[in-house]
């Protein structure tokens, strides 16, 4: 049923993907949330406070962005997949809720990466 | 250019060509009902890849290239939408030429293919995204989906390892009554 190549094959994958994860930074919790639109930067929110914005896009979609305890979770939605509503809430450096009909993509970082944006622009 | 070609395909072949893909659909139904609860989209358990596995081993690749291509629109008209046929799509599309090609070096059992097929799904599926939203950042999720490939794909090869045989056997029960 299964061969000798099989057992070396998953071996081999198994090894990458545990190297990805080391290679991956550490988890470190961010401080701020970018939220993105089509790549463009529309709104920044503050990971200490507690908020809640309402995303509308230029077709008067939405998308409700909640942060509550450190964590950022998408708690409503009309587009017709709603897979960023289920997500799980995200509280660390690089994560991200992304909404693929609204093409948002919601992500964590932290300060110094921000500063380090708004000087460079 | 099907008249010219008008035995390209038996009945036989376009009856089980029908049989897979619906059988497929319905896989794809009962994962889009229960999703798997890891807060990560695009992880799933990849029931549907059975169908892909038993058509590659017992009908070949062109019925197979049809079963997919079937099974994956007609599940994004059922059940999605536009994204979700563009998702399926892309991530079924990069794992059966990554199958394709496992399958062709002779060297692998269905685990092996599966597991390769697993892990280019969500490859695949994780471009897709990156591309539409235009961020790289979201490449963050590739170790998660990269393991959840593996793993997902090494259970479902280990099942179409036993369900391979089964099916067989009734195919070819069928063709000696004939």
């Amino acid at each position: 049923m299964v061969n000798r190549n099989d057992i070396i094959l998953i071996g081999l994958l198994l090894i990458a993907g545990c190297c990805l994860f080391f290679f991956r930074h550490e988890q470190q919790s961010g401080s701020v949330v970018e939220i993105y639109e089509d790549n463009n930067l529309v709104y920044t929110m503050d990971l200490n406070t507690n908020e809640t914005y309402r995303f509308v896009n230029a077709s008067g979609e939405y998308n409700e962005i909640c942060v509550k305890n450190m964590h950022v979770s998408v708690t409503d939605a009309d587009c017709p997949d709603r897979y960023c509503v289920h997500q799980l809430p995200v509280s660390c450096n690089n994560e991200s809720i992304v909404c693929l009909p609204h093409k948002l993509a919601i992500i964590v970082s932290t300060n110094e990466e921000a500063s380090f944006d708004a000087i460079t622009k | 250019m099907q008249l010219q070609n008008k035995r390209r395909f038996s009945i036989r072949q376009i009856t089980s060509i029908g049989i897979m893909a619906a059988v497929g659909i319905v896989f794809g139904y009962i994962e889009f009902l229960l999703p798997l609860p890891i807060g990560i989209p695009g992880v799933k358990i990849g029931l549907s890849n059975i169908v892909t596995l038993i058509s590659l081993f017992l009908l070949g690749i062109p019925e197979s290239i049809c079963i997919l291509l079937i099974r994956v629109g007609l599940s994004g008209l059922l059940f999605g939408n536009t994204f979700a046929l563009l998702y399926s799509a892309a991530g079924a599309l990069v794992s059966f030429c990554a199958m394709i090609i496992i399958k062709c070096t002779k060297r692998f059992t269905c685990v092996g293919i599966s597991v390769i097929g697993g892990i280019m799904h969500n490859m695949g599926q994780l471009f897709v995204a990156a591309i539409v939203v235009k961020q790289i950042k979201i490449v963050y999720y590739l170790p998660v989906l990269f393991v959840a490939g593996l793993i997902t794909g090494t259970i479902i090869g280990i099942v179409s390892a036993q369900i391979i045989p089964l099916v067989q056997r009734v195919f070819y029960s069928e063709r000696d009554r004939q």
